[in-house]
């Protein structure tokens, strides 16, 4: 491939494969816990050390680590307590990063539009060899940990009570889980940009639950869709000179269309022929133990009332 | 009053053989336990009959070791400005079927989250198997079934991922699953009847098989102490007869039980005790009872109330089910 032969996409195309498994492996942890949206606040957070570190000219990568971890941290324990208020209480964090954000970097003397535009919407091609190297690391970090302790991460998401009679470390793992959600949104910030990060996040994940049955096939899934769509709209952001993650983002959504359409085409096709059968043959009751056979009939009752 | 006293059941409970699945034979052909001889009667010979059953066999190992498997002492417990409960002592021994009874808001589902560490005490002692709560490590001695969490999330799980997420106590942090493990997760499944299912999503599956993929979860674990929250609300009767079986099988094994719930049902037959709240204070803890009646109080489960005076009992509404004891003959015996 011709486009190879450029060092700046060779080094975009890594980072895209990094982001396309980071941003899924934390993701669905947020999408399991039905706050698909915070990744979308961490990254508002994000701009503001962003522009921490435009204006003490360090690098913006760390600072917005620094930054997006606090934010992520401060984001977790608002939720750990519940309460009413807590929903405004993120939502002065949210904005209030973004807005921070803006401020500072309007104030930094090297601040312009053209570099807030490239965090915001991602400049995948302006990648250094320096960022990739941060990058890695990060991810890998990241990766280790939402894929190693997957077990404990599912069960502190799926039933938080239930996984701390369990005598799993909850607090310490939720506490991981938003700083590794910050890691993922800086590492990111990159490819897709603060305001686009969360797609990345998300979308791969709601696609994938289309058609996979379980957790596993599920992140499995949404990490294999997530890079090809991350290495396609890299490449697309090339050739039509437009913002790396506005044309990942769209190409997501796209495939998301066209699975949820085709699941749902092939779930009626399912349906159809079924109840087809029903009519034929009275359906046998292959069932392991009475219990079973008990319960069956109510198994399609019960459902629709829940 | 009564002929027996209540207490005296309780007393003579803790320990806990093998054989009473006598009692729950019944079940296995799906019949309702409500449908038990001892209870049509109505008579002191089925309490009788059942303590005796259970006395008859030889006490399990650790039975004789007199530390509660839960107790609470005094316990107060406030949630917001409102107490829940209020100075409540409850000490639950090995082998024993506890059915925590009472109104909505009576304070036992806090109960049995405060034995939990999930509700923090206001003042009192809460502890597990002798070792006060927010110092107990132990966790793989205890399963729980929480009360109507729903088996589902926002990410699609398959029942063997859920089941297995209860083994986690047992296998350790960060550790590889062993082959115990995994046949420990096929067991429950099997407990529960759902072995067939164990790759389907769990959102495929009826209200009461959710419920019972939750008691797999906790089943995996084998613990020594399960804890229940409403394990038959809103279940169809189906299920509810499957958690029955389910349950026989643990006394069976010997596993002690403390059980929140809102109508006795199919479980009549394997309570040994009854501790009745309201207001978040003990009002009843001794002998069994079936539905509407436990020890002198009249619990109106339609209107979730429950009064302190049987004789107020309006005999009209308790119809429903001719298979109970009356709160008139509770009061004659």
């Amino acid at each position: 491939m011709s486009i190879l032969h450029y060092d700046f996409m060779v080094r975009a195309l890594i980072a895209a494969v990094l982001v396309g498994l980071t941003a899924p492996a934390v993701g669905i942890y947020l999408v399991q816990r039905r706050m698909s949206l915070v990744g979308d606040g961490i990254g508002h957070i994000a701009l503001t050390g962003v522009a921490l570190g435009f204006l003490t000219g360090t690098s913006p990568v760390i600072t917005a680590v620094i930054v997006a971890a606090i934010g992520a941290v401060a984001v977790e324990l608002i939720r750990s307590r519940g309460g009413a208020s807590g929903d405004v209480a993120l939502s002065l964090l949210f904005y209030g990063g973004i807005a921070g954000g803006v401020l500072l970097i309007s104030l930094a003397p090297s601040g312009g539009n053209v570099n807030l535009l490239g965090y915001l919407f991602g400049s995948l091609l302006t990648t250094a060899a320096s960022d990739l190297v941060v990058m890695g690391v990060l991810g890998a970090a990241v990766l280790l940990f939402t894929v190693g302790l997957r077990p404990w991460l599912f069960a502190i998401c799926h039933d938080e009570e239930f996984a701390q009679v369990s005598g799993v470390p909850v607090r310490l793992l939720n506490i991981l889980l938003a700083v590794s959600a910050a890691v993922t949104v800086t590492v990111a910030m990159r490819v897709v940009g603060v305001l686009l990060v969360s797609a990345l996040m998300v979308i791969p994940v709601a696609t994938a639950q289309q058609v996979a049955r379980g957790f596993v096939a599920t992140m499995a899934g949404a990490m294999g869709l997530s890079v090809a769509v991350a290495l396609t709209g890299a490449v697309g952001s090339f050739y039509l000179d437009v913002p790396s993650g506005a044309s990942i983002v769209v190409l997501a959504v796209l495939v998301f269309v066209v699975v949820t359409v085709a699941a749902s085409g092939v779930r009626r096709l399912q349906r159809r022929s079924a109840a087809a059968g029903a009519d034929r043959v009275p359906a046998p009751a292959v069932l392991a133990s009475e219990n079973a056979a008990a319960d069956a009939p109510t198994a399609g009752a019960g459902v629709p009332g829940r | 009053m009564p002929v027996s006293d209540p207490t005296s059941v309780a007393d003579g409970t803790p320990a806990v053989d093998g054989a009473p699945l006598v009692d729950g034979a019944p079940l296995v052909d799906g019949a309702p336990l409500v449908d038990g001889a001892p209870l049509v009667d109505g008579a002191p010979a089925a309490d009788g009959g059942r303590t005796a059953d259970r006395a008859a066999g030889a006490a399990r190992p650790g039975s004789a070791d007199g530390t509660p498997v839960a107790a609470v002492e005094h316990a107060t417990v406030v949630l917001g400005e409102r107490p829940v409960l209020r100075d409540v002592s409850l000490s639950v021994t090995t082998g024993e079927v506890v059915a925590l009874l009472g109104s909505n808001g009576s304070g036992k589902s806090t109960l049995v989250r405060t034995l939990l560490g999930l509700v923090p005490l206001a003042g009192g002692d809460a502890r597990l198997f002798g070792t006060p709560v927010p110092a107990f490590s132990d966790w793989r001695r205890v399963g729980y079934v929480p009360q109507r969490a729903g088996a589902t999330t926002g990410v699609p799980a398959t029942v063997h991922e859920v089941v297995s997420s209860g083994r986690l106590a047992r296998r350790g942090f960060l550790r590889f699953p062993s082959a115990a493990d995994r046949a420990a997760v096929t067991g429950a499944l099997e407990t529960v009847g759902l072995a067939d299912r164990a790759k389907e999503r769990v959102s495929t599956l009826s209200g009461g098989q959710q419920q019972r993929v939750l008691i797999a979860r906790a089943l995996a674990g084998s613990p020594d102490l399960l804890v229940l929250d409403e394990p038959n609300a809103g279940v169809d009767a189906a299920s509810q007869r499957a958690f029955a079986d389910t349950v026989a099988r643990l006394v069976a094994r010997g596993t002690t039980l403390l059980v929140v719930l809102h109508e006795v049902g199919p479980l009549a037959d394997l309570i040994t005790r009854t501790v009745v709240l309201d207001h978040g204070r003990v009002i009843h803890d001794g002998a069994p009872w079936a539905d509407g009646h436990v020890g002198g109080y009249w619990i109106d489960t339609d209107r979730h109330h429950v009064h302190g005076n049987p004789t107020a009992s309006p005999l009209g509404e308790w119809d429903g089910r001719p298979d109970h004891a009356g709160p008139a003959k509770a009061v004659n015996r």
